[in-house]
């Protein structure tokens, strides 16, 4: 495990903040607050500060913030068995560790905090999904010029700043290599646990609630940035079965709303959510559903990458990172602007955030690879006999670690991609 | 400051809020369709007319109205100041420990400031976190209600802020206006009885002349089926019982047809039973496509193109 | 459920017995129906109805007790009002009982004074005897004990409204909403005219009847176009449309059912005739075959009332003139194949005409 400590330099995108100290790596977290805190940047949007998910292409999901406001509470739904939805989790505590944020991780033991994923030290990882990114965006303003072009020009100089590894990248948002395990840097604090209810607790979430309290009140006091992490809320695993009673668990759900509008400078909570055992056709669910700010569902459908199995034989060239394994539905997005109830207009420039994700709406898919997640626009894997999307397709991926990213590339990838782009719709 | 649809836009050039008669307008709405606006579009009136608003939220703080009806032109907290609106906040601390225990981390939960967290360049100021310690004196134009984390008999008796100043603000004979968001949260997260609360809303109607019911309603939550659960069907029964008394019923929902660019979704108006009385005008039963843009919310005819 | 199909064999029969009872009941004469059960939902308010009961009891000087549960602005010729809610089922019989019997006792047995009892939500009333079982009055009981021969009872059951049991709810008794099925004299189903009409229409073209309100499967949306509306050709926009349409079962003292489907206008159908209730089959907007059997008194009425900027008959040299148009083809049809009745078509550039492939 080397992990190779990156010096965190604010972004410095939004233009605002002209000298960024590089040896910010390890300001306390009880600066004063003119600086923003690490790892918090303005919306794009509406210049409300927001944080990363550590998931890139999350944080482009989110109603053309560019990251997840302070004071929100994202519900991430999976519909099947599998732990897709821990992933997301896991990269946003480690993106949180690795800013120097306070995680607070209910419910779970510490075994699930020895799981994050440690920072990639590949540099093409870096620039490759930043590439990709770009290349993400373009798309999207080819398609809907609105959101996609602010942001090419805004991120551009970070980009290129980027493109030499040896420099201290000062980075919103990190990537990670699940191979790795995250090692928590000296500058941070290592992840807060709340244990899980005791099984013959009457009311569950009243001892989550009250370890909660003191904690967020000390961070508040010091304007330390605070994430809070429930995986696999009412997994029968971690919780006692009264703990689904609708008293129980919505007002959990209500008080942690609360909490988040109480602390909505330092505060962000994500919950992820197993809907094989609630569905999302029963009312708690959606009562569930109501109170979060945000709700995204992953739908795993394994027969995406079975079928890429199958026909893998001559088409080699497309490695499976690029098979989607289930399809991303944003149910309920963040609102563009806070206090107006507005999701309309920007999640559309965003392309697949907001409404967007609805039946009928752009489909998004998710891919989670050996080393990362990413959630991209979907289209349906090419198909063996169509020879001239599949070898664009591999011959963009071969092409890539070679690459370096400078204009003139990024110009020949974009056409290269509006040719794809053609062919999905 | 942008534009909104006005509540005569919506309702129809005919129907009239009648002032001293207890008439009710039901608002649903599904996930992802905020009906923000058309209380701001209500707020608007009433507020403009120098009438006499409480509005009860159990779902937001007043801070998110008050940054959303700026931007529609409607200043919330000046009309705080003056007193014709009453926010009573049934959403920030209606879970907490009581007031007393939790005073002393809330306090010194307050930052020195946040300024340094905005860019100049914002054009959204930030929201501001409401003095918890002023809460329970009389100088907070806003009101809390807090249930505690144990729903006793006796915290139940917390609801009744709302008909105090109901009574209060409708002792000089004028009786107020009232809107309610999220009773559906006493229903499901504080367990309150659906009778408890549709008495409840019964005495409230009673003391104030138009009452704003804003209620979700995706078919999940209105399931009748006999496999439904208690909470569907405590959901669906205040829900339709409450239809039933409606003048209006005002519905948002996704275009059926799936998403579109420059449509936010349909807004149905229908007469209720409550419609059908001798006084308050006709209900122009409608249905609208609307987009909320920047530059407001639009409501224009199916086919017409909405420019 | 669905209204039936147009029956002209048995309407002047029914016309003549079914429309009569059906204004006797409305008006309560002779006290005919004791207990009046009126089922809607959020598709068709009974408040136009019971309005109409209430107008016409006026008229016979009736005393009417309005037991309020939902309604707080009750209709505006209203006797009494009594509030039900939180009264328990004994407090509210003994206030009924009171309003019933005249309270200045002896002198006024004399005259038998009518009452007409009108309960608006009968939903309320059956969760307040569920709740307590066992202990306290039952709902059939309650009902029982306040009719008596001088007092007829017309009461509201919404039947959307999801009944929430209560824990000590006996699974034996009948399911409440059968008890009052059961115990009425009058069963009457009330449905907006709109809806009924559009189902009709689907029928009429063999098309599946389209559903509405909660059944009608759309996300998010409780109530469909059309509900309490009313269907009148002569109101305004702005004026309240009081019509509906109901199916009524009338249960005899015989043990005979009388079943028919009415329709309560909005307006008197004519300068002539007072009545606003007219069976559902007498409507042209429900039966089209009307407009073309001129019932006595000139031809197509419908269709001259139907208000239009425009005429939409013929005058008899119409008529003859339409009759002598030849038609194309028409000649050609005769044994001998004729020689009139051919389409005349130059082909124009725009045609892009191809001699040897295209002919006329």
């Amino acid at each position: 495990m080397s992990f190779r400590k990156r010096s965190v330099v604010l972004n410095t995108s939004g233009g605002n903040n002209p000298t960024s100290n590089p040896t910010a790596s390890d300001a306390p977290p009880s600066t004063p607050p003119t600086p923003p805190a690490k790892g918090v940047r303005p919306s794009f949007l509406t210049g409300v500060p927001t944080t990363s998910t550590g998931t890139a292409s999350l944080d482009a999901l989110l109603s053309g913030h560019e990251g997840l406001p302070l004071g929100s509470m994202v519900l991430i739904e999976e519909s099947s068995t599998t732990d897709f939805a821990g992933a997301l989790l896991r990269y946003y505590a480690a993106e949180g560790i690795v800013q120097g944020h306070d995680v607070v991780v209910v419910g779970v033991g510490e075994a699930w905090g020895r799981e994050l994923p440690g920072l990639s030290d590949r540099k093409e990882d870096n620039e490759d999904i930043k590439r990709k990114g770009k290349e993400e965006r373009m798309k999207i303003a080819w398609r809907y010029e609105a959101l996609g072009n602010r942001r090419t020009t805004d991120s551009s100089p970070s980009l290129q700043m980027g493109t030499d590894a040896s420099e201290p990248i000062s980075l919103f948002c990190h990537t990670y290599d699940l191979t790795k395990r995250l090692t928590i840097p000296s500058s941070s604090k290592p992840p807060t646990y709340i244990p899980p209810p005791s099984p013959t607790s009457s009311s569950p979430f009243s001892s989550i609630l009250s370890t909660l309290y003191p904690l967020l009140s000390t961070a508040s006091s010091t304007n330390a940035i605070t994430r809070v992490i429930i995986p696999n809320l009412l997994s029968p695993l971690l919780y006692p079965p009264v703990s689904s009673h609708p008293t129980h668990l919505l007002q959990f759900i209500h008080t942690l709303r609360s909490l988040t509008r109480q602390y909505s400078h330092i505060l962000t909570i994500m919950i992820s959510f197993p809907l094989p055992l609630y569905p999302r056709t029963t009312g708690l669910t959606r009562h569930l559903e109501h109170l979060s700010d945000a709700t995204i569902e992953l739908h795993p459908i394994p027969t995406f990458l079975a079928r890429f199995e199958m026909t893998k034989s001559s088409s080699s060239s497309t490695s499976t990172d690029d098979i989607p394994q289930g399809l991303v539905k944003v149910w309920k997005a963040i609102e563009g602007k806070k206090g107006t109830g507005i999701v309309g207009s920007s999640s559309k420039g965003d392309g697949g955030g907001g409404v967007v994700g609805m039946e009928g709406g752009d489909d998004l898919a998710f891919m989670l690879t050996r080393r990362r997640m990413r959630i991209e626009r979907f289209s349906l894997p090419v198909d063996e006999g169509d020879d001239d999307g599949g070898g664009g397709e591999g011959g963009h991926k071969a092409h890539n670690p070679s690459s370096t990213v400078g204009e003139g590339v990024g110009g020949v990838e974009t056409g290269r991609k509006m040719h794809k782009v053609d062919l999905e719709f | 400051m942008s534009k909104l649809p006005t509540p005569t836009e919506i309702l129809g050039q005919s129907f009239q809020f009648l002032p001293q008669e207890s008439q009710l307008l039901l608002i649903t709405s599904v996930l992802g369709t905020s009906p923000s606006w058309l209380t701001y579009s209500l707020l608007h009136h009433s507020l403009t007319n120098g009438e006499n608003v409480v509005f009860v939220s159990f779902i937001n703080e007043f801070a998110y109205f008050r940054e959303g009806g700026k931007r529609h032109g409607l200043d919330l907290p000046s009309h705080l100041k003056k007193g014709t609106l009453t926010f009573i906040d049934g959403f920030s601390k209606l879970f907490l420990p009581s007031v007393a225990s939790q005073a002393q981390p809330i306090t010194s939960a307050l930052p020195p400031s946040r300024v340094g967290v905005i860019p100049s360049r914002g054009p959204i100021a930030p929201r501001q976190i409401p003095p918890p310690q002023s809460a329970a004196t009389s100088t907070d134009p806003i009101k809390y209600i807090s249930l505690g984390p144990s729903l006793s008999p006796s915290a139940l008796k917390q609801l009744d802020v709302i008909k105090s100043t109901l009574q209060r603000l409708g002792s000089n004979g004028v009786r107020p206006k009232l809107v309610i968001e999220g009773l559906e949260v006493l229903l499901a997260a504080a367990g309150i009885d659906v009778r408890v609360i549709e008495d409840m809303v019964y005495d409230l109607r009673e003391i104030s002349s138009t009452t704003t019911i804003l209620l979700p309603s995706d078919s999940v939550l209105l399931q009748t089926s006999p496999s439904s659960t208690p909470l569907e069907l405590s959901h669906a029964n205040l829900m339709i019982s409450l239809g039933h008394t409606a003048d209006a019923i005002l519905s948002l929902r996704f275009l059926d047809t799936g998403v579109a660019k420059d449509i936010s979704g349909v807004l149905k108006v229908t007469r209720g039973a409550g419609n059908l009385g001798e006084t308050g005008g006709v209900v122009e039963e409608k249905e609208m496509l609307y987009y909320e843009s920047d530059t407001g919310v639009r409501i224009f005819a199916r086919g017409s193109g909405g420019h | 459920m669905t209204a039936p199909q147009a029956n002209a064999k048995t309407v002047q029969y029914r016309r003549t017995h079914n429309l009569l009872l059906g204004t006797r009941l409305l008006s309560q004469r002779g006290a005919p129906s004791p207990f009046t059960l009126i089922l809607d939902s959020l598709e068709q308010s009974s408040t136009p109805l019971v309005e109409e009961y209430i107008s016409r009891a006026k008229l016979l000087r009736v005393n009417i007790i309005y037991l309020s549960f939902t309604t707080l602005r009750p209709p505006k010729d209203v006797t009494k009002i009594i509030k039900g809610r939180g009264k328990s089922l004994e407090a509210l019989q003994r206030e009924i009982a009171a309003a019933t019997t005249p309270a200045s006792g002896g002198q006024s047995e004399s005259i038998k004074v009518q009452n007409i009892v009108i309960i608006d939500s009968l939903n309320h009333l059956v969760s307040i005897s569920s709740e307590g079982a066992g202990l306290k009055m039952g709902l059939s009981s309650f009902l029982v004990s306040i009719l008596e021969p001088s007092v007829t009872i017309i009461a509201t059951y919404h039947t959307d409204i999801p009944r929430i049991s209560a824990t000590t709810h006996n699974a034996y008794n009948p399911d409440p909403t059968e008890l009052l099925k059961y115990l009425c004299t009058t069963l009457i189903t009330v449905y907006s005219p709109s809806h009924i009409f559009a189902q009709k229409r689907a029928l009429d073209k063999s098309l599946p009847p389209p559903s509405f309100g909660l059944d009608e499967g759309i996300e998010g949306s409780l109530t469909s176009l059309g509900s309490n509306t009313g269907w009148c050709e002569t109101c305004g926009i702005n004026e309240k449309s009081r019509g509906l349409i109901y199916e009524l079962e009338h249960r005899r003292m015989s043990g005979r059912g009388v079943s028919e489907w009415f329709f309560l206008l909005c307006h008197a159908p004519s300068k002539k005739s007072k009545e606003r209730l007219i069976l559902l089959e007498d409507h042209p907007a429900y039966n089209p075959t009307i407009v073309e059997s001129p019932s006595g008194n000139g031809s197509g009425g419908a269709v001259e009332d139907s208000n239009l900027t425009f005429s939409l008959g013929l005058t008899a040299k119409q008529k003859s003139d339409r009759e002598g148009v030849v038609l194309p083809y028409f000649d050609a049809q005769s044994e001998e194949g004729g020689t009139g009745g051919r389409i005349l078509y130059v082909p124009g550039r725009e045609d892009d005409w191809d001699d040897e492939e295209d002919e006329i």
